[in-house]
């Protein structure tokens, strides 16, 4: 069952790009570095898929470090912005100046940037599409999860089920000649019950 | 001049702080928009640095309470939500001015120099 509206879906395409591009942006300000958008665009995929995205040697045990924050308004979404360890700690000394500790470790003001980090992109992508519709499109406030990627997706998306195929806008965000990456997706969620988004309801022709 | 910084991300906190720090303001902060009402009431600061995505009250619902309770309030928003409708509805709740995150140094500098209490 395709759960969108055809315009919408349609929109939803095209604004993706920029929106993208304005979370590219908002990285860049943030780090003072340059960053380079790959991967760009929108894809329905099943949702097992999304852990290929994260370049990890061991998936099972490796931790990646995600910020999550739900969007309500223009439309039900999620936004996810995934990081290894590694690209984890050297982003974290980009932004407080400071070297990372070795072995590395999460603390509070850490876990309060990568927070921020994350609120400020995603709030950066909804902008433009909020814009767009001339109608609001907020984030809630954002949380840090640290774990194996197939086990932070579960905990984050327990609406999801393995043979689901998902709609959903992506970029890697690579900062800097070598600084590090991220993986940045906004997954917008189905109206199951046939009823309709703010965005169906108002969308621009 | 002494400045209220509001938000929830300690990060983004310190950053304001060491900003306002250099160039010599003094600066108080809350996590959140309850926190915001107290640390007013308790400290009367020049000027208000306040976001909008906070857990328990948000800015703009903070910021229609503070400039209900005192209209003389200066209050200016600095947010990663710099959506038209946003930007509206904080002025219209009562902020003199809205900076959006990720924001340039200057731009809070010259808000505050434009917007807080002055002696």
């Amino acid at each position: 069952m395709n759960p969108w509206n055809p315009d919408t879906l349609r929109i939803w395409n095209k604004l993706t790009q920029p929106a993208l591009k304005r979370a590219g942006e908002a990285l860049s300000h943030l780090t003072a570095q340059p960053v380079e958008l790959t991967g760009v665009g929108t894809r329905t995929v099943a949702w097992p898929e999304l852990e290929s995205k994260i370049h990890l040697e061991n998936p099972e045990r490796d931790p990646v470090y995600a910020t999550h924050l739900g969007a309500f308004g223009l439309f039900p979404a999620d936004i996810l912005l995934v990081f290894t360890q590694a690209d984890a700690a050297r982003l974290l000394a980009v932004l407080t100046g400071s070297p990372p500790s070795e072995p590395f470790e999460l603390d509070e003001l850490g876990s309060s940037a990568l927070a921020e980090v994350g609120n400020i992109l995603g709030t950066a992508f909804l902008n433009v599409f909020a814009d767009t519709f001339q109608q609001p499109w907020e984030p809630t406030p954002p949380e840090v999860t640290v774990g194996p990627f197939a086990e932070v997706v579960a905990r984050i998306f327990p609406h999801w089920k393995p043979q689901d195929a998902v709609l959903l806008s992506e970029a890697l965000l690579r900062v800097g000649p070598a600084v590090m990456e991220g993986y940045l997706v906004v997954v917008p969620r189905p109206w199951r019950d046939g009823s309709s988004s703010a965005a169906e309801k108002g969308a621009p022709q | 001049m002494k400045i209220l910084v509001v938000d929830d991300a300690a990060f983004m906190r310190l950053r304001l702080r060491k900003l306002l720090e250099d160039q010599g303001h003094t600066v108080v902060e809350a996590g959140n928009g309850r926190e915001a009402l107290d640390r007013y009431r308790a400290e009367r600061p020049d000027l208000v640095l306040m976001d909008i995505t906070m857990p328990e009250m948000d800015g703009i619902e903070a910021v229609r309470a503070l400039t209900a309770e005192d209209p003389e309030a200066r209050v200016v928003m600095v947010s990663a939500l710099g959506q038209q409708a946003m930007v509206l509805a904080a002025i219209q709740a009562g902020a003199k001015d809205f900076i959006v995150k990720p924001f340039q140094p200057d731009r809070v500098l010259a808000a505050v120099s434009k917007w807080g209490r002055h002696g």
